[in-house]
């Protein structure tokens, strides 16, 4: 069986288990909400300083509270199942794309409910090219989930994962962050957002390269 | 030294030359400090099934997973399933702990192989009926008791059909209907020229499965 389709499996099981634990939906998505409902509250800035820094915080918080996304329990793995994982995969690398490409997906639904809510409470001056910031999130969330799944096979076992995992995921996936940020400032200023894009794109590409070809090594940690 | 050799005597006759499908040579294990393996050398041929016994902590469950590939030793060599062009995904480990996502079904977690292993999902049905799943397929692995979680992790063995079964305490907890599970998944392997090990406690279970039994 073909790499991707292993992949695809992988990727729709592991969605079937996050709908089921609904950890995403009822835990991390009304954290995300409150932080961006408290920021206004605790900072009591002036409506026009909120609205100037609404775009921004926004995307701290899909940094912040994504990383928890991409290392939701869910997606773990018992050693017994990672072992069962070795055995049965033909080509570790499916088990990369498959958490990734769920990742990603559960980002991306998270990004667009993040943002009308963002919007709401923000009231941020949105650029008059705002829908391209739809491949942007969408980069970012690719960006975000393979970075979140390579830590995840990481730490996996590790004594102190739970702690460790979202500070290194956080960490690597500020590149990322950073293209967004400045793909949503040129948008504002009517610039082109080019390299930005080519940014997240690199991200990405080095992102899937190290996660492949690592794939076996981190298996047989 | 630990050598033991294991052959099923299946040639039917057929002069031949056997290649084992499992041969551990002067296999050493250690974890910085603790030896866990010793100098082993095993053999394992087509339709052998060998016992291991030994006390908690005498490295049995490891040797179980240097077998299976999934622990690399610290010296020696170790051979399994020479002839086969992906040795791993001929190897069916039954660990003493069921290897299930708990969020799934036990019928979603057997499709969930059978589908990355290309296997028809007829098979998972014949299967789930083989071992006395089918009433209880649909119940989340959660909240199933652990007679049927096992029953479901010996399933899963049994519809990958593997060449090596590699089994860790496969008896315990299991009533008289999942022993006999047990003992056909163990007889079907052999009977396909594959080979099996089983790890346990109990003398008396190694004595009546097994042709050979080492201690550690």
């Amino acid at each position: 069986m073909s790499l991707w389709k292993q992949a695809w499996i992988i990727a729709k099981t592991d969605l079937r288990v996050e709908g089921r634990s609904g950890e995403i939906l009822w835990i991390v998505l009304p954290y995300g909400a409150l932080a961006l409902f408290l920021i206004p509250i605790a900072t009591a800035l002036p409506l026009k300083t909120l609205s100037d820094i609404g775009i921004g915080m926004y995307w701290v918080v899909v940094l912040l509270f994504g990383m928890f996304v991409t290392l939701r329990q869910s997606s773990q793995s018992s050693p017994q199942e990672r072992d069962l994982m070795r055995l049965t995969l033909s080509d570790p690398a499916a088990l990369f794309l498959g958490k990734s490409v769920a990742s990603a997906t559960l980002l991306g639904s998270f990004q667009l409910v993040m943002g009308p809510i963002a919007v709401a409470f923000f009231n941020p001056a949105l650029p008059a090219q705002w829908w391209l910031l739809i491949p942007v999130s969408a980069l970012l969330a690719l960006a975000m989930a393979m970075t979140g799944t390579l830590v995840g096979f990481l730490v996996a076992g590790t004594r102190s994962s739970n702690a460790l995992a979202p500070l290194l995921a956080a960490g690597l996936a500020f590149p990322s962050l950073v293209g967004a940020s400045i793909a949503t400032t040129k948008l504002s200023d009517s610039q082109s957002i080019v390299t930005p894009i080519a940014l997240l794109l690199l991200v990405v590409a080095i992102t899937a390269a190290i996660g492949m070809a690592s794939s076996t090594l981190l298996e047989d940690q | 030294m630990l050598a033991v050799g294991c052959d099923g005597g299946h040639a039917g006759g057929i002069l031949r030359l056997v290649q084992p499908l499992v041969q551990l040579d002067n296999v050493t294990l250690a974890f910085g400090a603790n030896q866990v393996l010793d100098d082993v050398t095993l053999s394992l041929s087509d339709g052998g099934c060998v016992g291991v016994q030994g006390p908690n902590g005498s490295g049995k469950t490891t040797l179980l997973r240097v077998m299976a590939t999934l622990q690399p030793v610290t010296a020696g060599l170790v051979t399994v399933l020479p002839l086969e062009e992906n040795p791993r995904q001929e190897i069916g480990l039954v660990g003493h702990r069921a290897a299930l996502n708990d969020l799934l079904t036990l019928r979603e977690n057997l499709e969930f192989i059978a589908a990355l292993r290309a296997i028809p999902s007829r098979d998972v049905e014949r299967t789930l009926a083989a071992t006395g799943l089918s009433p209880v397929a649909s119940r989340r692995a959660d909240r199933a008791s652990q007679g049927m979680r096992r029953r479901t992790d010996l399933a899963r063995a049994s519809l990958m059909n593997p060449k090596l079964l590699l089994l860790d305490e496969p008896y315990n907890g299991l009533d008289d209907a999942a022993i006999g599970i047990v003992d056909r998944l163990i007889t079907n392997t052999r009977d396909r020229g594959g080979a099996v090990v089983v790890v346990s406690h109990d003398p008396a279970v190694l004595a009546r499965v097994t042709q050979r039994v080492i201690s550690l």
